[in-house]
């Protein structure tokens, strides 16, 4: 009994350190994703966003597996406005640039227009 | 520190490791940082070729060539001879580091040595016969009146033959008698013959050249004009077109012509176009956007599409150097480099800005020895510092490989450096900034 508590103790652990790995990842997916948007081929060039695809979605899986294991309740996401925000500031820009040699007022109408998409996707595909 | 999952409590011993792994972590995180920094800011570049698989997709050198231009066999290097190979790179490096992977039969190099110059791949090219005028030059010399006509210097017979002809003396390019020396001579112009293969007409707007005893028009007057000047043509009217039977294809630019159509850039090379892949490529050659031509799809589609023309491509036919040092222009044919003479001989060739390169960079050589590495006993490797190349143009580097005695190579390799240094560091910044100029703020030019 006292060897599975131990064991589930240990699965615990890895369960959080896969957690600050998926921050890490994230964190640096992001930064990647803005630094080769705005120079195209600055990260690229040394790593491809597959391999950091790859390690995310490999991440992912091992987290799931492990909190399985260990028996994580994972709480229902409450939500975060300000993460939301952040993120669709973060991927309004990233678009914005990649649409920086158009036209400038139909850069504005395809971003509207992704951005509204994505908003009515989401709300199909996740809201209740 | 900071915990992304509060919600999963851990016991006091096991939460002390779990900070001190979460620690480990986020410094091995920040070590990878360090290092892919350091990989962007002095970024390195590898170059390989296999003996063993030459036909492979990773060799980003060009098959390695022998001395007398033939291919090298299974790797086999006989002693004394030269192996030569080329790395095109953009950019200022600060070593190169050359290694050799030995066959297991392979004899020890005996006093091998790589030599290394910079400059571009086609002016490194092997220097062919000088090269006179080109076709359709009307030139005088010593009273006597000239065409270059299938790139023959043909003298009109008697000095009245070309005004019968319609032309007037200010057509012809006054010259010294030794420039005519380097077309090679072709037979006298009689009042009989009419006009010859060369001759250059303006006829209703648009421009034509006899070929084949045809009249060939020009795709457009640009086109013409990449080749000649309108002091050229005899200005004729229509009913001049009866007296020839007019050729079904159209003449095009001159080879070495950059053109640009619908977003992309192409250098014409003998009838054929060649996509310039990017930005760099066009910079790493030496081309000035000003000569860049803006053709219409009518113009471009005479000209089959090539290959990209990246960096590795050397110049295409019809590319004119000039060098720094004595202003000595070479035109490129044939996988040769041929030298233009004279000025007069060099204007009739140069319509556009010639490609500035330096003569003495091709005497500079920079070498060093191969020596067994400690980490494998059939590789031989050596360092060889580039900062004597720093600032010459082209970014070619042409290496050539000499042992006394027979070796047998699986593959060869050069790799690339930056070190680590505030010169390295700032030109890391100015390149950053020019980038992200030339992307968000670009000039009219670029």
């Amino acid at each position: 009994m006292r060897q599975l508590a131990l064991a589930k103790n240990k699965l615990l652990i890895l369960y959080k350190l896969l957690g600050d790995l998926l921050f890490l990842l994230l964190a640096f997916f992001s930064l990647a994703l803005i630094a080769d948007g705005l120079l195209s081929g600055l990260v690229s060039s040394h790593i491809s966003f597959l391999k950091i695809i790859c390690l995310i979605t490999l991440n992912l899986i091992a987290l799931y597996a492990v909190g399985r294991a260990a028996d994580v309740k994972i709480t229902e996401d409450r939500g975060n406005r300000k993460t939301t925000i952040f993120l669709v500031l973060l991927a309004a820009l990233l678009i914005g640039n990649s649409l920086f040699q158009l036209n400038h007022y139909l850069a504005l109408f395809i971003l509207a227009i992704t951005l509204l998409c994505s908003f009515f996707l989401y709300r199909l595909f996740f809201e209740k | 520190m900071f915990d992304f999952t509060q919600e999963i409590p851990l016991e006091a011993t096991d939460k002390k490791l779990y900070r001190k792994l979460q620690a480990s972590l986020y410094l091995v995180a920040f070590l990878l940082a360090l290092y892919l920094s350091y990989l962007i800011i002095f970024p390195h570049k590898y170059f390989v070729f296999s003996f063993l698989n030459p036909a492979s997709g990773q060799n980003n050198i060009a098959p390695p060539l022998l001395t007398d231009a033939s291919n090298v066999q299974n790797g086999k290097l006989s002693g004394g001879t030269g192996l030569f190979f080329d790395t095109d790179i953009s950019g200022d490096y600060s070593k190169a580091l050359i290694t050799l992977n030995l066959n297991n039969t392979s004899a020890k190099p005996d006093a091998a040595t790589v030599s290394i110059r910079r400059s571009y791949q086609a002016f490194m090219y092997k220097l062919g016969d000088p090269v006179g005028f080109r076709n359709g030059s009307l030139l005088k010399s010593d009273g006597a009146y000239y065409i270059i006509s299938d790139s023959n210097l043909r003298k009109f017979s008697t000095p009245d033959v070309p005004f019968s002809l319609g032309y007037t003396a200010e057509n012809f390019q006054a010259v010294s008698p030794v420039e005519l020396t380097y077309n090679s001579r072709g037979a006298e112009i009689t009042l009989k013959d009419g006009y010859p293969n060369g001759a250059l007409f303006h006829i209703a707007d648009n421009y034509y050249i006899l070929t084949d005893q045809k009249l060939q028009k020009f795709v457009s007057d640009q086109a013409y004009l990449s080749k000649y000047t309108p002091l050229q043509a005899l200005t004729k009217d229509s009913s001049f077109l009866n007296n020839y039977s007019v050729a079904d294809d159209l003449a095009g630019f001159s080879d070495g012509t950059l053109i640009a159509n619908g977003g992309s850039v192409f250098a014409i090379s003998d009838g054929k176009i060649l996509p310039i892949d990017n930005v760099q490529t066009f910079a790493s050659k030496g081309y000035d956007w000003n000569d860049v031509l803006n053709v219409g799809e009518d113009e471009i589609a005479i000209y089959q599409k090539d290959k990209l023309f990246n960096i590795k491509t050397p110049h295409p036919d019809g590319t004119i150097f000039k060098t720094a040092e004595d202003e000595k222009y070479y035109i490129v044919e044939n996988n040769q480099k041929h030298l233009l003479p004279s000025a007069s001989i060099a204007a009739s060739w140069l319509k556009k800005t010639p490609v500035a390169v330096s003569e003495k960079a091709l005497t500079i050589y920079a070498e060093c020895t191969p020596k067994k590495t400690f980490w494998n006993s059939g590789n031989y490797a050596c360092e060889i510092p580039l900062d004597q190349f720093s600032g010459f143009v082209g970014f070619n580097y042409e290496f050539n490989l000499v042992s006394n005695s027979n070796i047998q190579l699986n593959t060869l390799s050069v790799d690339y450096k930056k070190n680590i240094n505030k010169t390295n560091l700032k030109a890391f910044i100015v390149g950053l900034y020019n980038s992200i100029i030339g992307t968000y703020a670009p000039t009219s030019t670029s």
